[in-house]
């Protein structure tokens, strides 16, 4: 049984989610301040984290920045609906994924199940379970680890889940929607970004090819390449 | 033509000036009771010249008199004297005071002078021979009042330099009283734009030092203005944020206990929820576009300016669009050129083209077809966004862009807009730097015309 964590400073809402979560057989703990949520994820009972944007003390992204330096436990971001900015920001530091608040409960119980299945399936239905190598970049689906030039590079279950995917296809294209369904576990959205902001983040954290070129290619509005150094 | 207020004040000052100037001169020239003796001018001397060579040429006789004492003369009538050794006139006449005092001079000194009074003009002498005599030959001439007096004394009375030294210093003086009135106002006006452009913590008293006058006062009375708008502009802020939050709150608590009742209403109920469930929807969407609306009016921007493609983010709108667009069976159509770089807020950008877009797509009937399309024009980048849809009367064309207005086809109200896209689609593009425009195309349908700087 999951054990999921809300960080929310509103209580009332707590209560509810609480009791929604747990009819559908999750056991939940609240937290109320930034600080307490930070300290509480650490200890490292928890599958998953809920977290709200707005939280008195240290704020969302302060959680998010701390937590991250520590630990790849996904984070469910709730940000209020119109600031795409908060989005961007939360994806950058690292959120697993986000959704906007209020929120159905249904589509978040929806995002929890797909955020955890995917963080316990250990290897991504896209690699066989086989340790993929691609010019300097390794990568190793049973534990989840990537290594390039000998160096472990920290990604989140979203960023490994999107890398595995390109790896496995590396040459060719995948579409942002084969990329969505296969490693946020729903379809696109219109005018959603995840994506391209999960790609932007393994981007920056692999640095450029060994020749100085992009190790991902965006193909104009339809989808991303790995680019196969060593002739896949 | 718009004048500036420097080169009014200037001008006019100037120009008040030269006037004052030019009828003081004259005015001093009437008044003045001691007689000022200058050189000849050159047309002076030839024309003594020319009235000797008439006395000598012919054999005039006394009884030629008078008409050989009166000349005619293109600037008025001239009188000739001839005056003898003691200085008294051949003709006997009784001289003016003036003519006396010219002839001492003359002799004295052994020189021509000419002097003005008035409208008289006397001038001489010359040497002559006349009815076997020796003379002196002195003129008198009245000069017709109708001629530019004022000017022909300044010419007369000054030399070329002192005319252009005297309107060079009032020129300098003009323009630095110009500028001395205008320098404030400019000032005022650079910190109105200031606060214009959203720094509302710039004050206008200190940048005009230690004066105390009109200007200090004014700038006062404005800075007094701008600590109300601050402080206004902060609260609403303030406000703004803590409804977002506070409106949001009880929404996001409304979400989850529909979603427990869902799970244990009977069936029959299930419409009603869903209908909560869609209303509450549409208040968090307008909350959210009141609050990006608000945003972009007060030119708070929480994003950097970064420099783009623009035909890339199209393709991705034109593919969203696309998903959205086969509920309707609509067709999205791209004509996009390669390589339109931009220099802006993508995420403001883009989210004034998702309106742009949406609402296209809200207004197009079952099957018909949105066309997105784009081009580099010189320094431009043209966007057009066109719909098949009803468009609107050609007098709300620029009304749509209003938050909440509805035109008068109601158009909105049936689509379930929340009348804010466009109003934030346009101030979007406005502050990066473009604009946007509604138009009706034939036979049917609304075009946004986008046009945006492109990136050097």
């Amino acid at each position: 049984m999951a054990h999921i964590l809300i960080a929310d400073d509103d209580t009332e809402l707590c209560q509810l989610l609480d009791e929604y979560l747990t009819q559908e057989g999750f056991t939940v703990t609240s937290a109320h301040s930034g600080a307490s949520a930070a300290d509480l994820v650490l200890a490292g009972e928890h599958d998953l984290m809920i977290l709200d944007v707005m939280l008195p003390g240290l704020n969302g992204f302060d959680v998010l920045r701390k937590v991250r330096s520590q630990s790849q436990v996904p984070i469910l971001m709730l940000t209020a609906k119109g600031e795409e900015v908060d989005r961007i920001v939360g994806l950058e530091l690292g959120a697993d994924d986000y959704l906007a608040k209020p929120c159905s409960p249904r589509e978040l119980v929806a995002r929890i199940r797909t955020i955890i299945r995917r963080a316990n399936l250990a290897p991504p239905a896209s690699t066989n379970g086989q340790v993929l190598t691609i010019g300097d970049v390794e990568l190793a689906p049973a534990t989840r680890d990537v290594i390039r030039n000998g160096d472990r590079i920290q990604l989140t279950a979203a960023e490994f889940d999107v890398l595995a995917l390109l790896l496995g296809h590396a040459g060719e294209l995948v579409t942002r929607e084969q990329l969505c369904e296969r490693c946020l576990g729903r379809k696109p959205v219109p005018f959603d970004r995840s994506i391209d902001m999960h790609v932007s983040n393994i981007r920056r954290k692999l640095g450029p090819a060994p020749d100085g070129g992009d190790r991902i290619k965006t193909l104009r509005g339809t989808g991303y390449q790995y680019v196969a150094i060593n002739g896949h | 033509m718009r004048l500036p207020l420097f080169w009014k004040i200037f001008l006019s000052f100037w120009l008040a000036m030269l006037l004052m100037l030019g009828s003081g001169a004259f005015l001093i020239s009437q008044l003045r009771e001691n007689v000022i003796f200058t050189p000849l001018a050159m047309g002076e001397k030839k024309q003594l010249k020319y009235h000797v060579s008439r006395f000598e040429s012919r054999q005039f006789r006394k009884r030629h008199f008078p008409h050989l004492a009166k000349a005619k003369h293109k600037r008025g009538e001239d009188t000739l004297y001839l005056l003898d050794n003691q200085g008294e006139d051949y003709f006997g006449r009784v001289l003016p005071e003036s003519l006396s005092l010219l002839y001492h001079k003359a002799k004295k000194n052994g020189k021509a002078y000419r002097v003005q009074q008035g409208d008289t003009l006397l001038f001489g002498p010359a040497r002559t021979r006349f009815d076997r005599q020796d003379f002196l030959l002195f003129i008198k001439r009245e000069e017709s009042p109708m001629r530019l007096l004022a000017l022909k004394i300044l010419i007369h009375k000054f030399s070329l330099l002192q005319l252009f030294s005297a309107l060079l210093i009032s020129a300098l003086s003009c323009l630095l009283l110009a500028w001395l009135i205008t320098r404030p106002i400019r000032m005022l006006q650079t910190t109105a734009n200031r606060i214009a452009s959203g720094d509302l913590s710039v004050r206008a008293r200190p940048a005009l030092g230690r004066r105390n006058d009109e200007f200090t006062d004014l700038a006062r009375d404005f800075d007094t203005m701008a600590d109300q708008v601050e402080r206004i502009i902060k609260s609403q802020k303030n406000l703004l944020r803590d409804v977002s939050h506070e409106l949001r709150s009880p929404l996001a608590r409304l979400q989850v206990a529909l979603g427990l009742a869902e799970r244990h209403a009977p069936d029959a109920q299930a419409p009603f929820l869903s209908r909560i469930d869609l209303e509450s929807n549409r208040l968090n969407t307008m909350i959210g576009q009141l609050l990006n609306l608000a945003a972009l009016e007060r030119g708070v921007v929480s994003e950097d300016r970064t420099r783009f493609d623009i035909s890339e983010m199209l393709h991705l709108l034109a593919e969203d669009a696309r998903f959205e667009a086969a509920a309707k069976n609509l067709a999205v159509v791209e004509c996009v050129a390669e390589e339109l770089p931009v220099e802006g807020y993508y995420q403001m950008l883009y989210s004034a083209l998702e309106n742009i877009v949406r609402n296209a797509l809200r207004h197009s009937p079952p099957g018909s077809t949105v066309e997105i399309k784009a081009s580099r024009d010189d320094d431009r980048i043209e966007i057009l966004i066109c719909d098949q849809g009803p468009g609107v009367a050609e007098q709300d064309l620029e009304k749509i862009f209003e938050p909440f207005f509805r035109p008068s086809s109601a158009r909105e109200r049936d689509t379930g807009g929340t009348g804010l896209g466009l109003a934030i689609a346009w101030r979007g593009i406005a502050a990066n730097g473009g604009h946007c425009r509604a138009r009706n195309q034939q036979p049917a349908g609304l075009c946004m015309a986008i046009s945006l700087p492109v990136a050097l």
